[in-house]
């Protein structure tokens, strides 16, 4: 089971599985604040829409198209 | 880096353009996600490549260099042959509440639950319209979640000839699926409005005539597909309908381009398998004569399909001025409404300039207030401003 870090806390989650997956499956549906500061989650799941961007490992990347890896650090609502 | 045949989407179309290609050529498939399949074989541990097929995952196209030309992040791919198949993407349709936390598109919840999300004891309402829907719920159930309802916006009668267009397979395949496939199953059925308190928790939908209010985890709703048009339109290939025209060859208006799949119409996996294989035999100049007649019989059925699931205007009005049409820059409908062209509403309003670049709010901007949106801009995805520019090659 690989670790990640989700705001800096450690997290244990499936492998094999999206980013984003291992979020929603902790009950995180908010990725991220829109620009009038609404709660907004992902909608699309295959990278066309770029709802569940977030922050991994220093960069704004697809939660949708990223699979976990061990050590990942994941940034809820980055800019 | 060059390509002999370049197959660009590695969904069932470029699979299958791909395997017929490799028999004559060398081929070189990218996806910019991390697994071949597509979204309907996302996931599927058993597809495999032939040996001259070379792989290159999680590739995004940033732009055109030229007509022989793309670039890929920091990287130029230059190719004789290409075969397009970049599949089509879900129509969303704005109604109150649509931009809530846990309303996720039909397809978009058959891919997260194809990547990984856990929705066993997840109750969930399904809606929209086409064959989609029935397919979400029944992975959903498969999965061991509660579907409360699937609404599907055709009324019967017009659901009649899709039914009668199905081939043998096809209802051999549903019947598999189980009767409780159709467990909550209403046609002449549609969504009014999602609410919820910073997340969904209740839709208020219309069957048959009635008003009826249902609580649920999440929402799944796709009102059709609308094809990922970005990068042949930038190749310069010409449209017929909103869609890439091509010949009985699968090639396009321009020399040495190809396309196949959902871009050239939606028609699914079947027809998108056939056109992948004529395309990349074609592509290599290997004869297609046996496969042409299928493939009239294809395009008879993605007219079929057209028509059956055809939007009533209903849906097409549940948008409210303050509802938000363009999810990335938060412009309300009232807002959009004030412009009659895209470019006026884009300089004014910031529609269509977020992250997404146009390709949820475009749609929908086209369909509710008929403006139209020219699909010819670089990027083709926004990118990191170091990935248009050319690493050295050493």
């Amino acid at each position: 089971m690989p670790e990640i870090q989700v705001n800096g806390q450690p997290l244990n989650v499936k492998a094999g599985i999206s980013v984003l997956a291992a979020l929603q499956n902790q009950g995180i549906w908010t990725t991220r604040t829109s620009v009038s500061g609404e709660p907004r989650g992902a909608l699309c799941g295959m990278g066309v829409c770029f709802e569940c961007r977030l922050q991994v490992d220093g960069k704004i990347q697809k939660a949708c198209q990223l699979m976990v890896q061990q050590g990942m650090k994941v940034v809820l609502d980055a800019r | 880096m060059h390509a002999e045949v370049l197959v660009v989407g590695a969904g069932p179309a470029g699979l299958a353009a791909a395997r017929a290609a490799s028999k004559n050529a060398k081929v070189t498939l990218l996806d910019d996600n991390a697994k071949m399949g597509g979204q309907i074989w996302r996931n599927r541990p058993d597809l495999k490549l032939p040996a001259n097929v070379q792989w290159l995952p999680s590739s995004g196209i940033a732009g055109v260099l030229d007509e022989k030309t793309l670039l890929l992040e920091g990287k130029a791919l230059s190719f004789d042959q290409v075969i397009l198949c970049t599949g089509a993407r879900e129509l969303h349709l704005p109604f109150p509440g649509w931009t809530l936390p846990g309303v996720l598109g039909a397809g978009g919840l058959q891919a997260m639950i194809k990547n990984g999300l856990d929705v066993a004891g997840k109750t969930i309402v399904v809606a929209g319209s086409g064959p989609l829907l029935l397919a979400v719920a029944a992975l959903a159930r498969q999965k061991g979640a509660k579907v409360l309802k699937i609404l599907e916006q055709a009324p019967t009668w017009q659901l009649l000839p899709f039914l009668r267009a199905l081939s043998a397979g096809k209802i051999l395949q549903a019947a598999q699926m189980g009767p409780q496939t159709l467990l909550g199953y209403n046609p002449d059925a549609y969504l009014l409005q999602a609410s919820g308190e910073g997340q969904l928790q209740q839709v208020i939908c219309q069957i048959q005539g009635k008003t009826v209010q249902l609580e649920c985890d999440l929402l799944a709703v796709g009102f059709g597909l609308v094809p990922n048009l970005e990068l042949a339109v930038q190749l310069g290939c010409r449209l017929d309908q909103g869609f890439i025209q091509v010949d009985d060859t699968c090639k396009t208006s321009q020399k040495g381009i190809y396309a196949a799949g959902e871009i050239t119409g939606i028609g699914g996996l079947d027809r998108a398998l056939l056109q992948g294989e004529i395309s990349g035999l074609a592509a290599t100049n290997q004869t297609i004569k046996n496969l042409v007649p299928r493939l009239r019989a294809s395009q008879r059925f993605v007219r079929t399909l057209k028509n059956s699931f055809t939007l009533r205007p209903e849906v097409l009005k549940l948008a409210q001025p303050d509802t938000i049409v363009c999810r990335c820059e938060d412009v309300r409908l009232s807002q959009a409404q004030q412009h009659d062209n895209w470019r006026s509403a884009k300089l004014h309003t910031r529609l269509g300039m977020g992250a997404c670049q146009g390709r949820t709010c475009a749609p929908i901007c086209q369909i509710l207030l008929g403006l139209d949106s020219p699909q010819t801009r670089p990027p083709i995805f926004a990118t990191p401003l170091k990935n248009l520019l050319l690493e050295e090659e050493p």
